[in-house]
């Protein structure tokens, strides 16, 4: 009982934090609230991945963790611009899918059952609630010429 | 199951991806196209993107000065690297701008996956409420066993030690299998054993006992253990209870049971079966051939005893170990309620006289064991036999009369392997081959599958399981609110008004206790070798 308690509480905190990936992105009903550019990720996110910085006629600019790297228009790989997230009550939902557990520890026999069904559904929706994001697709949805819209520096690289 | 759920987490990471409207942003490079293509002055969220690369956010209710040129409102003012350098009121040459944006507020998706969370947290209530309110009707019952393919507990093939309720209780435990011709089977048998209920099973043997058989002919046991060769089985040709016609639902093995419910008043209070049949052939000793399980009544009695222990369930056990007056009182409730007593009319005699009695404890797999017969019975035109057996407490499913041939010896089989939970377990394997002081040590969700080679000499084997142990209940927390030493005590001695008070409870649980406990389940199709 007590690990399940602990599991329960641990399952709670974790849907609480937003990754770090998606933390500077706006909540959709806040949209304006973010000085920062949209996420963008390109071929595979764990490596390539960053921040959008600006977009000029012929260059665009992405923060990395610690380097800013630069693509010519040509060179540009297809990626996915994440511009808000869709979720505001994401550790409501945390706490709701860890709170949704603790009537199965009354089922009994069927807590076999109950238990990693509504643990899979739970951390499925948390997931979904945390990780949520509203984006587009380059160059199918948005093509170059709108990308600035999403840019930290929309007007372009001050002094650049 | 985890390639199951590893697909699901893709498909919900996946799924958690909308697209963006692209209007939805829009952009200004000067204050008096923002005003006039917005048509809107009170446009919320407005961003100033200055030429140094400051960013200054608006909040909803900025203003647009013409006549000096600036855009004033409550706000945050960030710098090049996106430090807060004020948060307040905010004074803005339009001059300095290099670029205004707006934004309209997207679809909030956070009521799908409250809904959806709402309705499971509601399920789960329910479910917990269904339970608490009959927290004895939440339970499972010792190891389970599955010798096929079935491995749901609705199908559970044999319950081991099921009236093994602390170490001083171990026993051994036979059940019938029921098994088809292992000859489909080349030469090993395999066992799948479960630990699906809130208990800890301490299981020191785990032994097959193979008898062979040829074409037509069974092997069962009794009660006292002892192996019967038979052939033949005659279902009823006339079967009654105080309902009247009860003879469909005892002529096939086919879960198809026939039950009555409790007495109101007394849990032991008896009834009355009456079966007639055709002799078996000439020469043979006939034997009834029943199939049966218990209903949840011992269940609830069990469970009701931890209650009023409440939290000394421990010093109780310890007590059942030590003193042997407590752990003959524990028996008490079960001799009270009695087994399934088998009377023969004696024509001769004209009179009923005792034949045997048939008990196993639990639940959930049905029992198949023959009582044998007086001798002289097949002479008899018809047989007749009574069932007296406490009301609500016995589920029958199947009867016949069988000839009894001869008694055998049956080979006993260790198992040849052990698997646990899908990795080869030697320890395991070596604990459960023999009858010594090594336990295999079970908790709730362990599986172990059983393989046995069999034995040369014979193309077809009736497999017989026997099982020995104990199991540890787990003890709910609800059920320590029940703590009532002297009724548990009052219990134990029989006494009539507590036995009353015990049969009116499970009255008022009785119908939903019995489905709260199967309503998951399906019907049964599985074929049996009867």
């Amino acid at each position: 009982m007590k690990y399940i308690c602990l599991f329960i509480l641990a399952a709670g905190l974790s849907a609480c934090a937003v990754p770090k990936r998606f933390s500077t992105l706006p909540r959709p009903g806040h949209p304006g609230e973010s000085p920062f550019g949209a996420r963008i990720d390109w071929g595979n996110y764990r490596y390539r991945s960053g921040e959008l910085l600006a977009v000029s006629d012929s260059t665009l600019w992405v923060l990395r963790a610690d380097s800013v790297v630069q693509f010519s228009r040509h060179s540009m790989p297809d990626m996915t611009v994440y511009i808000m997230r869709t979720n505001e009550k994401y550790k409501t939902v945390g706490w709701l899918a860890a709170g949704s557990m603790a009537p199965t520890l009354g089922h009994g026999y069927y807590l076999l059952v109950s238990g990693p069904a509504t643990l899979l559904v739970g951390a499925i929706l948390s997931n979904q609630s945390v990780n949520g994001t509203y984006s587009l697709r380059y160059p199918e949805e948005v093509g170059w010429d709108d990308l600035y819209r999403y840019a930290r520096y929309p007007q372009g690289f001050p002094g650049g | 199951m985890t390639r199951l759920a590893i697909f699901l987490f893709v498909l919900a990471l996946s799924a958690c991806t909308y697209r963006y409207h692209n209007a939805l942003r829009q952009t200004y490079l000067n204050a008096n196209s923002l005003m006039h293509q917005t048509g809107q002055p009170e446009q919320p969220f407005l961003k100033a993107h200055l030429r140094n690369g400051d960013v200054v956010i608006f909040g909803n209710d900025w203003q647009y000065d013409s006549s000096q040129a600036v855009v004033a409102g409550a706000g945050k003012h960030f710098d090049f690297n996106r430090n807060l350098v004020r948060d307040g009121p905010q004074q803005i040459a339009v001059g300095e701008v290099a670029l205004f944006e707006t934004n309209a507020p997207e679809v909030v998706r956070d009521r799908d996956q409250i809904a959806a969370l709402t309705v499971i947290t509601a399920l789960n209530v329910i479910g917990a409420a269904i339970c608490l309110t009959m927290p004895k009707a939440c339970f499972g019952s010792c190891p389970t066993f599955y010798y096929g393919n079935e491995s749901h507990i609705r199908y559970a093939d044999a319950e081991g030690f099921s009236n093994a309720i602390a170490p001083a209780f171990e026993c051994c435990d036979l059940d019938a299998l029921n098994n088809a011709s292992t000859m489909a089977g080349g030469t090993t048998f395999h066992l799948t054993m479960k630990n699906e209920a809130l208990e800890t099973h301490s299981i020191n043997t785990v032994q097959l006992l193979a008898a062979p058989r040829r074409p037509g002919e069974r092997v069962y046991h009794d009660r006292n253990g002892q192996f019967l060769r038979c052939s033949g089985a005659a279902t009823p040709r006339r079967a009654t209870g105080p309902e009247g016609d009860i003879l469909p639902l005892l002529q096939a093995s086919d879960a198809v049971e026939r039950f009555t419910a409790t007495d109101s008043m007394r849990l032991d209070a008896k009834e009355f079966l009456y079966l007639e049949f055709d002799p078996p052939q000439t020469g043979k000793q006939p034997g009834l051939l029943l199939q049966f399980r218990q209903t949840l009544v011992t269940t609830f009695l069990l469970y009701s005893a931890y209650g009023y222990m409440g939290d000394e369930v421990s010093d109780y056990l310890a007590e059942m170990e030590t003193n042997p007056r407590v752990k003959a009182a524990v028996s008490n409730p079960f001799d009270l309620l009695g087994g399934i007593r088998v009377d023969a009319w004696d024509v001769r005699r004209e009179r009923w006289v005792f034949a045997g009695e048939l008990y196993e404890t639990g639940p959930i797999a049905r029992n198949l064991q023959v009582v044998p017969l007086p001798a002289g019975l097949a002479g008899q035109m018809p047989i007749k036999l009574r069932l007296q057996l406490a009301k609500g407490l016995w589920r029958l499913d199947y009867a016949a009369l069988t000839g009894i041939t001869a008694p055998v010896e049956p080979q006993v089989l260790a198992p040849e392997c052990v698997e646990k939970n899908g990795r080869e377990h030697d320890a395991a394997r070596r604990a459960l081959s023999a009858d010594d002081n090594s336990y295999e040590v079970s908790l709730p969700g362990d599986t172990y599958r059983l393989t046995y080679q069999m034995p040369p000499g014979a193309e077809d084997y009736e497999i017989i399981l026997a099982s020995k142990g104990y199991y540890l209940e787990w003890i709910r927390g609800d059920w320590l609110l029940d703590k009532n030493p002297a009724k548990l005590r009052r219990m134990l001695l029989n006494d009539p008004s507590t036995w009353k008070s015990l049969a009116r409870e499970f009255k008022t649980l009785e119908a939903d206790a019995e489905n709260a406990f199967w309503n998951s389940m399906v019907e049964s199709n599985k074929t049996t070798g009867l």
